[in-house]
């Protein structure tokens, strides 16, 4: 006997016109404006995003700039802020993260949950969407539009029925109901090519395709046939997949010439564990196991590593990967040396540790620097003994 | 060299210093054991270079001499003989002939003038102990000791043996335990012991053997009757403990170890596995525990105290607090607490020679 499989809740949360809308929360003058974000509006780029004040003039994402000016010329033009909008996005995936384990970003903006296992903590699904897109538009400021339903690809059909700050649900049950009058090109994987053809075999909605027998389909075709059908029949058991976090962050140097100072291979030590830490801070990540590798003059390369408490302070990277270092006899010359940091997971750490302040300080100071670095650029803030050094006179 | 020797007492000597010797060494010569004629006993040696140990048993010397042999193969071999004789023989080559009623052995051994010494540094004076205190005051600490392999200075247990006490610290950085007792006399001396050396004192110590101990340049060394241990001290600062000892928490409970012990592990089934979160809700009169877990459902249970501070609440470890309460042998233990981010003290209701402080968890 098979097992039917447990019905899943699918939640996919879209925000609405999202670089615009973050422009327009910060900048209150350009709220009920059409605002288009994107490359210069003189020049030969795309718009990024387009608020719904300009999408009304026709305005769309990937439409050239020069054509959205024609189309809309009085609209507030603007750069694209990428750290602005991550930091948007860091938000709204942390309150994402408090209702379910399972939340798999797409991009900066959109993400699926599977929230089966949240409703006895949080209530029913629809609930859950509501919750959340109350608390993107109290703690954030911005407006999501959401689906919920049995699958990815109904929860996702459903987000954009009702955009913006749309709520559409699809009860299980429903899937054949719901996807029966939409156009055949809302099915996942279904561009203007496979339109074409389907309609020339007279198929114009998602419901007549789910009419069609199978073998037919798998002719036309093939693999592709197969996977039409079932999600046009409302059926996709694709999992909700949360990203998994990189195995290793790392970073190694190949000397122009071989080296032997011990010195200066500590500083170009130094300098690749400060790079890794600001990686490691900005990924969200920490990691236990550093390490070393040496590359010799003659090739023969040797690794060392050890494991301890997760971090993602390059001076405590370095101060380990330096251990490693003291720990070995230099029996030739180094052609390369490099770090990586490795088993990394999520940063915040439930246990407190004795050392919790000092860990604290640091990781405030690297915070800072992280600041200045982002303002001035990645050489504003070094070590001392990553100076230059000027040569010295006769 | 030609020997005889008691079987059995050939394998309890053996036991002692065979786990000494590392799986995988760099120097082929690590993997085997010392055998040298030492008046009328045969000396059984092992080391790994940081930690080693040698152990005297009885034996009926025929010919002086000295050779090593498989750690492993010669345990396996000795494990299996009968109860009764077995001599020992070198031959040309290092072969050595091994023989125990019918049963004989060729084996190949490697010349003993290759084998690292385990010879101690002598000492100005020894700390005498009794070997059940030593060991219960190791069990109180070495569940401690940090994995941190980056943190070289924990990986190992401080004896500071001072003022006519002897106190063993140990802390990973989540939690610190200290152990003390007094000594009638002692050479002051202080140093970090190595995990690996603790957990093989704690395996050979018996009940009622008197140890003697002394910490002296950077050995430590621990002997008995017819058995030395002695391990490199870790090199590195250990961190000023004492600062991390709360003084003067406003929340003070006493209340019955096995009960306190039965309910954590009563409701942290339904703790997340790792690390095992525990919440403590403490109120006038009460402690409630709980845990919860978001696939498994919600675990709680009260234990009435004699508290009539402030409500608080406060998330530990569950390990944490079961290996505390573990360490603690007093039925009534003393729990002082401050607030949900500072650490808590465990110590038992009578004496002070022994107390573990832990931080606690965001929860």
């Amino acid at each position: 006997m098979e097992a039917t499989p447990p019905s899943r809740s699918i939640i996919h949360v879209d925000m609405d016109a999202f670089y615009a809308s973050v422009e327009q929360r910060d900048r209150p003058e350009l709220r009920g404006r059409p605002v288009i974000v994107g490359a210069d509006p003189r020049g030969r780029g795309v718009v990024a995003a387009a608020s719904y004040e300009a999408r009304a003039f026709g305005v769309c994402s990937a439409m050239p700039i020069r054509k959205a000016a024609a189309l809309c010329p009085h609209a507030a033009f603007l750069p694209v802020d990428r750290d602005k909008y991550a930091r948007a996005s860091a938000a709204i995936m942390a309150i994402l993260a408090g209702y379910s384990p399972l939340v798999e970003p797409i991009s900066v903006d959109e993400a699926f949950l599977d929230v089966t296992a949240s409703v006895r903590l949080f209530g029913p699904p629809l609930a859950i969407a509501r919750a959340i897109k109350g608390r993107l538009r109290a703690e954030v400021g911005l407006t999501a539009s959401a689906g919920v339903a049995p699958n990815k690809f109904l929860a996702k059909l459903a987000s954009d029925l009702e955009k913006p700050d749309g709520l559409v649900e699809v009860n299980p049950g429903d899937e054949v109901d719901f996807l029966r009058d939409l156009p055949v090109d809302r099915l996942w994987g279904v561009g203007p090519a496979t339109a074409r053809e389907l309609r020339a075999m007279g198929v114009e909605t998602i419901g007549q395709l789910a009419r069609l027998p199978g073998g037919l389909l798998v002719k036309r075709f093939g693999k592709t046939g197969t996977f039409l059908l079932e999600l046009a029949r409302g059926r996709d058991d694709r999992p909700v997949e949360p990203l998994a976090p990189p195995k290793s962050m790392g970073a190694e140097e190949t000397f122009p010439r071989d080296l032997r100072d011990p010195d200066r291979l500590q500083r170009a030590l130094l300098a690749q564990c400060e790079r890794i830490g600001r990686e490691l801070r900005v990924e969200g990540y920490a990691g236990r196991t550093v390490t070393l590798k040496i590359r010799f003059a003659d090739f023969r390369t040797i690794t060392r590593s050890l494991t301890g408490e997760p971090t993602q302070d390059g001076l405590e990277i370095f101060r380990r990967a330096r251990g490693l270092f003291g720990g070995l006899r230099l029996v030739a010359a180094v052609r390369l040396i490099g770090v990586s940091v490795s088993r990394l997971g999520a940063t915040e750490a439930a246990q407190l540790s004795f050392f919790s302040d000092f860990e604290a300080r640091r990781a405030r100071l690297a915070r800072a620097v992280d600041a200045l670095s982002r303002r001035f650029g990645e050489r504003a803030v070094i070590a001392a003994s990553l100076l230059a050094r000027p040569s010295r006179r006769q | 060299m030609e020997v005889e020797i008691e079987r059995d007492a050939f394998s309890k000597g053996l036991q002692m210093v065979q786990n000494i010797v590392e799986p995988r060494q760099t120097l082929p010569i690590l993997a085997n054991v010392l055998l040298e004629t030492e008046g009328d006993s045969v000396r059984v040696s092992a080391t790994d270079l940081a930690v080693g140990a040698r152990v005297e048993v009885p034996a009926k010397v025929a010919a002086r001499g000295a050779i090593t042999l498989s750690a492993r193969k010669l345990g396996e071999i000795v494990k299996e003989l009968p109860s009764g004789v077995l001599s020992l023989k070198v031959q040309e080559n290092a072969w050595v002939l091994l023989r125990c009623g019918g049963v004989s052995y060729k084996l190949v051994g490697l010349a003993a003038e290759d084998f690292p010494a385990v010879v101690p540094t002598s000492p100005p004076g020894w700390v005498s102990l009794d070997g059940k205190v030593l060991k219960e005051m190791l069990a109180q600490t070495a569940f401690a000791i940090s994995h941190d392999e980056s943190r070289y200075a924990l990986n190992g247990v401080l004896f500071i043996i001072q003022a006519g006490r002897v106190r063993l610290v140990a802390t990973d950085g989540h939690r610190l335990a200290v152990s003390s007792r007094s000594l009638a006399e002692g050479a002051p001396g202080s140093g970090i012991v190595p995990r690996k050396a603790v957990q093989e004192i704690v395996r050979v110590l018996g009940v009622g053997e008197e140890v003697q101990l002394a910490l002296v340049e950077n050995q430590f060394i621990l002997r008995m009757p017819n058995f030395l241990l002695l391990a490199r001290l870790i090199e590195g600062q250990f961190p000023n403990y004492e600062q991390v000892v709360p003084k003067g928490h406003p929340c003070r409970l006493v209340l019955s170890r096995t009960a306190l012990a039965a309910a954590l592990r009563r409701v942290s089934v339904l703790s997340e596995e790792r690390t095992k979160p525990v919440k403590l809700v403490l109120a006038a009169g009460a402690l409630k525990l709980a845990a919860h877990n978001p696939e498994l459902g919600e675990a709680e249970e009260t234990l009435s105290v004699d508290y009539t501070g402030e409500e608080m609440t406060i998330g530990f470890n569950s390990r944490y607090l079961l290996d505390a309460l573990g360490a603690l042998d007093a039925e009534q233990v003393v729990v002082e607490l401050k607030d949900a981010m500072s650490p808590g003290i465990f110590r038992s209701w009578e004496g002070e020679e022994y107390f573990c402080v832990i931080m606690p968890m965001r929860i």
